[in-house]
């Protein structure tokens, strides 16, 4: 993940506002898998995600003459693709216990160094995104934000709306909730294992 | 740990659609903006300039006929 630096930040918006497409095109390739991330798991649905992901874009670009000069890009296009999110919940008063399988989100082909560790990756992996998804959508956000696109806290706080001190309590209790998921399966696993022995 | 998941790929073909979609927008704005806001500075430019100087001739002429009508009273 490559971080653009602030002076660059400023020539890109500059350019935008002028109606530069190659400036939209960096803008672009720095900013769509980490918001395709961002929506794919915080909607749970790669299709949803995929479309909210579109909407973010053409509404970045009908917004970009307002935007302010020292306009921070990353945690902006967050914010946007984040109120989205927010009004097609409620358009469609998505319910938070719904289930998928994130698993099917993941790229296949990517290479692996061997199928032991592949194994383990994916288990673990796969463990961590079903707690991540059994999280309240408010928790997974947080975390989605900070442990993952590496946004400090005060500019997650800036995209979710709350203080930072709001955000630092947020992602504390998130961090015990998906702390106490991956116990419980953990605990699952053993007895299962145990019933197998025994 | 959480850092050690799998980034997520969005489809190729859909974003081409979008960047096309973008780049339309783009272009629709620069065409829009571009030359109405420059043809309407020139034009602001052109009217201001006329306006400052005319108010300056007239202002020197008044003074002028007051300073000749003063000399010739005199």
């Amino acid at each position: 993940m490559t971080a653009m630096d602030r002076e660059s930040e400023r020539e890109l918006v500059a350019q935008l506002q002028a109606g530069d497409a190659g400036a939209f095109d960096c803008i672009y390739a720095e900013f769509n898998a980490r918001l395709f991330g961002f929506l794919a798991r915080l909607s749970r649905s790669r299709d949803v995600a995929e479309d909210l992901l579109e909407e973010t874009w053409l509404r970045f670009v009908d917004r970009a003459p307002k935007l302010r000069p020292d306009t921070t890009l990353g945690p902006f296009l967050f914010t946007v693709a984040r109120n989205l999110y927010v009004s097609y919940c409620r358009s469609r008063l998505l319910e938070d216990s719904q289930t998928v399988d994130m698993i099917g989100l993941w790229s296949l082909g990517t290479p692996r160094p061997s199928p032991f560790e592949s194994t383990v990756a994916n288990e673990t992996g796969r463990r961590i995104e079903l707690a991540l998804s059994e999280l309240p959508a408010l928790y997974r956000e947080a975390l989605l934000l900070v442990a993952i696109e590496g946004m400090r806290p005060a500019e997650a706080a800036i995209v979710c709306g709350i203080t930072p001190e709001a955000m630092r309590q947020r992602l504390s209790r998130a961090r015990a909730a998906i702390a106490s998921r991956l116990d419980e399966q953990d605990r699952s696993v053993l007895a299962a294992l145990k019933e197998v022995t025994t | 740990m959480i850092q050690t998941l799998p980034h997520l790929t969005p489809n190729a073909q859909r974003g081409q659609r979008t960047i096309a979609r973008c780049h339309q927008q783009l272009a629709r704005r620069r065409k829009r903006m571009g030359p109405a806001a420059r043809g309407g500075n020139t034009t602001y430019l052109a009217v201001e300039r006329a306006l400052v100087g005319g108010l300056c001739v007239i202002y020197i002429s008044a003074v002028a006929m007051v300073a000749i009508q003063m000399l010739s009273g005199s």
